[in-house]
């Protein structure tokens, strides 16, 4: 008899688990001024960075939530504890690290991945940066890698780090990117000086393990002329009931001929809202490539964004969504052409199961000056059965005659040849149809750094048991 | 006169684009005008009063009704159409050089009807205009075609919906044309698969040619869908002209500027073969030649 397997949700067993807190160091549920300003001496900020929290706050309180994406009524910001107090400080050694918190990163495989394959490693518990760690040879090269508040006190990096934080995500640009700039926490500091190029890449981990918290961290990422460097960033939490908020912020400095890579895999629980905001801006003849992989979290809003502010600069955007049961993912991407001669390209996949709903979202604006600028865009969305849902929304605005602009989107199901195709080569059906979604994905995964792309395709697999009644 | 809100975006999108609605001064007419099928000529309407005016169409089962409106002194203009089984309309609506337009048809087709609804905005100043259409019935069709040729100050806000409920049902959008001067364009074109509307087909496409630094192009091309069994496409192409053309045609002698009017007047030639009706060809290309006598 043929096996009927049905799973419910991915099997999130890897990332579904937890450690109970001491509730002590919870600061206050809410935003107020007397939590900012308890944020603001915690932290020891400096004077510039009080008045900034407080000035953002002011801005998040006159601000109205926005109206045009999937609903955010479950998230009670009045219930949301914005920060938690670690009880130890940043460490560079890893044994100094406490117990509960290494056994975390240890069952995540972060440590191993540093020693296997990554320049530098980061990670975020909660509301404070843990471990942050990079390779002598790295170091020696002149490339800072650490935590933004300590960078922030650092008389060699405090001036560039006032003249860039929150520069590219202005408090005033939404609700969350005001709330960010009062409660932020946490994050990456990453300087890559000029002409150097970083061949193995450096990693951010961040997890949010207390029930009803948010994660507010601040990754601020500066690259010199001609330097290049990859970045990842992954992302977990362990599920609640209750609702948890990400809302991090990213900024990308890309100098001149300069070439980031960005990569995410964002896998937060499905109790989670992740209202994240990622912004660079890439000077002339430099790159900005965006990796990105939305596989988690009950909301997602998420559309990378770059700035195309220098004459021949480029963006590559590849993102892969897959909504399922419970899920409404809103991800996509916008590009500004802001310089002669620049070009774009956003390629994206989005995959809806069980009753998830997947949007992908997009925003190409071409400015007079970008003369000679060029842009194309594809969006393919798979639906894997009648009761989800998938919506592709792009919008073109092109203020330029001396531009190019192309867009394409499909949507549509697995074609009932291919299966049959593949099912009379002796493949059964349930592997056919998850082989053909695998085949959907993988001008994606094979973008993905190669633990990632296996673990993607393991998430498919997964989500396709049990697909065939 | 109140304001009224037009051309809303099934389905919203980032504020700062500017393309979820737009807002006009309008007032709707005191009483609607029923035109039904069963007539042996096309019904030609010669709009070239500011004044509010509703048409209630109806077209019979098994019948079919054309109707052509020509635009030239602006106003609202409401309509609402209803297909009945096996019927087909043609309703055609040209805006030519005329201050303010406002359209707006609300239509429902029923099993196997046809709707063929074509937009032309030759150097209107200002049109509103959308042409929402629900294809309820089993093998309902819908097809929408556009042209546009906007100079000077022009605009053009357009929003074609199609929302496919009815199985087996096929929309096909279309948008063509040129925008030279300071024109503005926007064009909204959606494709709303309903749960249910299995075996159904929705393509929608954009040609757009830009011919001068100050205009303004924007193109918002949505699919949604909420039922599996469907497929759904969109492809846009907005810029100038590719330069093997441009090349071409001058090594043959053609001015650069003629060359870029006589592309621009091929897409709207396009559109006109469709429709297939000489009254509306010959007074479209006097609009557009017209055009070129003031350009």
């Amino acid at each position: 008899m043929k096996e009927k397997t049905q799973v419910d949700d991915i099997d999130r067993s890897l990332y579904d688990f937890r450690y109970d807190e001491d509730e002590s160091e919870f600061f206050d549920s809410g935003i107020s001024d007397d939590i900012i300003r308890a944020i603001s001496d915690e932290k020891n900020d400096t004077d510039w960075m009080r008045e900034f929290r407080l000035r953002s706050l002011a801005i998040y309180e006159r601000t109205k939530m926005t109206d045009w994406g999937p609903s955010i009524e479950g998230l009670d910001l009045d219930n949301i504890v914005t920060y938690i107090r670690q009880s130890s400080r940043m460490n560079t050694d890893w044994e100094s690290v406490p117990e509960d918190i290494k056994d975390t990163f240890e069952r995540l495989g972060i440590p191993q991945a540093e020693r296997e394959s990554l320049a530098g490693v980061g990670a975020q518990y909660d509301s404070e940066l843990v471990y942050h760690n990079v390779r002598k040879e790295v170091a020696e090269s002149g490339v800072v890698y650490t935590d933004l508040e300590s960078a922030m006190h650092d008389p060699a990096y405090a001036d560039m780090i006032r003249e860039h934080f929150m520069k590219l995500v202005p408090p005033t640009d939404h609700k969350f990117a005001a709330l960010h700039g009062a409660v932020w926490s946490g994050g990456s500091f990453v300087y890559v000086p000029r002409g150097v190029k970083l061949d193995i890449p450096l990693q951010s981990y961040f997890r949010l393990n207390a029930k009803g918290a948010g994660q507010f961290e601040h990754t601020l990422i500066i690259l010199e002329d001609n330097s290049s460097l990859h970045f990842i960033e992954g992302c977990s939490a362990p599920k609640y009931y209750e609702a948890g908020l990400h809302a991090g912020c990213v900024e990308l400095f890309v100098g001149k001929n300069a070439k980031l890579r960005y990569s995410t895999i964002e896998n937060w629980s499905k109790n989670m809202y992740n209202l994240n905001t990622k912004r660079a801006l890439v000077e002339e003849g430099g790159k900005v490539e965006w990796v990105s992989g939305s596989f988690g979290s009950h909301v997602s809003y998420l559309y990378p964004t770059s700035i195309l502010n220098g004459r021949g600069a480029t963006a590559e955007f590849t993102g892969i969504t897959f909504a399922g049961a419970g899920q409404n993912l809103d991800t996509g991407a916008k590009i500004i052409h802001n310089a002669p001669d620049t070009s774009s390209y956003i390629n994206t996949k989005s995959i809806s199961k069980s009753g998830g709903i997947s949007t992908f979202r997009s925003a190409v604006t071409v400015a007079k000056k970008a003369e000679g600028s060029r842009s194309s865009v594809s969006c393919e969305s798979l639906m894997l059965d009648d009761i989800s849902r998938s919506d592709t929304i792009p919008v073109m605005d092109i203020r330029t005659d001396k531009a190019d602009i192309g867009h394409e989107a499909k949507i549509g199901r697995i074609s009932d040849e291919a299966v049959f195709y593949l099912t009379s080569r002796g493949l059964d059906e349930e592997s056919a149809r998850a082989m053909i979604v695998r085949g959907f994905a993988d001008n994606v995964s094979k973008e993905l750094p190669l633990e990632y792309a296996m673990e993607m395709n393991n998430l498919i697999g997964l989500e396709m048991k049990g697909s065939i009644g | 006169m109140g304001k009224m809100v037009l051309n809303k975006l099934p389905a919203p999108t980032f504020r700062y684009i500017g393309v979820n609605f737009t807002e006009r001064e309008a007032e709707p007419a005191k009483q609607a005008e029923i035109i039904a099928s069963g007539k042996a000529e096309p019904v030609r309407i010669e709009r070239n009063t500011e004044e509010s005016a509703e048409y209630n169409l109806t077209v019979n089962a098994g019948e079919r009704l054309d109707v052509y409106i020509y635009s030239t002194a602006g106003g609202f203009c409401d309509i609402k159409a209803d297909i009945m089984a096996g019927g087909e309309l043609t309703l055609i609506q040209v805006f030519e050089k005329s201050a303010s337009n406002i359209s707006r048809v609300k239509a429902n087709i029923g099993d196997s009807g046809a709707f063929k609804s074509v937009v032309l905005v030759i150097d209107a100043q200002d049109t509103v205009c959308e042409v929402d259409t629900e294809l309820s019935g089993r093998g309902a069709r819908f097809e929408c075609d556009t042209g546009f040729v906007l100079d000077g100050d022009s605009r053009a806000d357009i929003n074609v919906i199609a929302t496919h409920t009815g199985k087996k049902t096929v929309s096909e959008i279309t948008a063509r044309g040129v925008l030279s001067g300071r024109a503005e364009k926007i064009f909204k074109g959606t494709i709303d698969f309903k749960k249910g509307a299995k075996g159904s087909k929705g393509t929608e496409s954009e040609e757009t040619l830009l011919l001068n630094d100050e205009v303004r192009n924007r193109t918002v091309p949505l699919i949604l869908c909420a039922e599996e069994q469907v497929e759904g496409s969109h492809g846009a192409s907005i810029g100038r002209l590719d330069g093997k053309s441009v090349f071409y045609m001058r090594s043959r002698g053609i001015p650069e500027e003629k060359i870029y009017r006589l592309l621009a007047n091929a897409k709207i030639e396009q559109i006109l073969r469709k429709t297939d009706d000489s009254q509306t060809a010959e007074r479209v290309r006097g609009a557009i030649s017209g055009g070129e006598e003031d350009g």
